[in-house]
């Protein structure tokens, strides 16, 4: 049985930019197939994007090199689920109707709300996550967070744990 | 529409028969087709790989916590 992870927008994006947690991130990514099969859902590639154009409005990209990021970000998003590594999932009505709760009882944000109700649904081991959202989200589910943003030595030993959960490991 | 035709091994071959089997593809040159639009579209890429692009940016500057970028989209959300 794999061992399904989902990715937050906040650590998928560390994938595409160098920065801390962007060698965690890229682990995982690197083990998918096998043993371990990537989920996130399809609005992870809005935000994403549109934090590309954030960062181009910020000053931090260039106008050509944003558009260049977006273009193989979108490609390499295909190839990992034409791979079958990664797992896009529809944003669906039982997913905004289970968000709500998650709005209403702990002033979560819409997308805060829908990736973790979606990581639920679809029945993820664990949420790969960056350290500012693991703190918001952190005791609101019973899920297994893993902090991106950690050192890869204290990373490993997580995924270890989790991977071990499924007689993985 | 041109026909061509090639060799490939049976290892390949099954592969293509279980995307077509599975009902992804209408049939084995629905799959040949897709995988060359594929080679081709990455052919037009800058980068080989996520590792070659994160390489290429750190050279070019410093850049915020992807956390805090993600944080900005959604307060426009």
């Amino acid at each position: 049985m794999k061992v399904k992870i989902y990715f937050e927008p906040s650590a998928l994006f560390k994938a595409y930019i160098p920065e801390k947690g962007s060698e965690n991130v890229e682990k995982i990514l690197s083990m998918l197939g096998d043993e371990i099969i990537g989920l996130t859902s399809r609005w992870t590639i809005l935000e994403i994007i549109r934090g590309i154009i954030k960062r181009r409005n910020l000053g931090e990209l260039a106008r050509e090199d944003a558009d260049d990021i977006i273009k193989f970000f979108l490609y390499d998003l295909k190839k990992m689920e034409m791979e079958r590594k990664l797992i896009l999932i529809d944003v669906s009505k039982k997913i905004i109707e289970g968000s709500i709760e998650y709005i209403i009882k702990h002033n979560l944000y819409a997308a805060d709300a829908l990736h973790l109700k979606t990581a639920e649904i679809h029945s993820a081991d664990a949420m790969l996550i960056d350290d500012y959202h693991f703190k918001r989200i952190q005791g609101i589910t019973k899920m297994k967070l893993l902090n991106v943003d950690i050192d890869e030595k204290s990373f490993e030993k997580e995924l270890k744990t989790i991977l071990a959960s499924k007689n993985l490991y | 529409m041109k026909v061509i035709t090639i060799r490939i091994d049976e290892v390949q071959y099954s592969e293509i028969k279980r995307l077509v089997e599975s009902g992804e593809f209408k049939n084995i040159s629905d799959v040949i087709r897709a995988a060359i639009a594929e080679f081709i579209r990455s052919r037009k890429l800058r980068w080989k790989n996520r590792e070659e692009l994160r390489k290429y940016l750190a050279k070019k500057g410093k850049y915020r916590p992807s956390g805090e970028i993600i944080e900005l989209v959604r307060k426009e959300e």
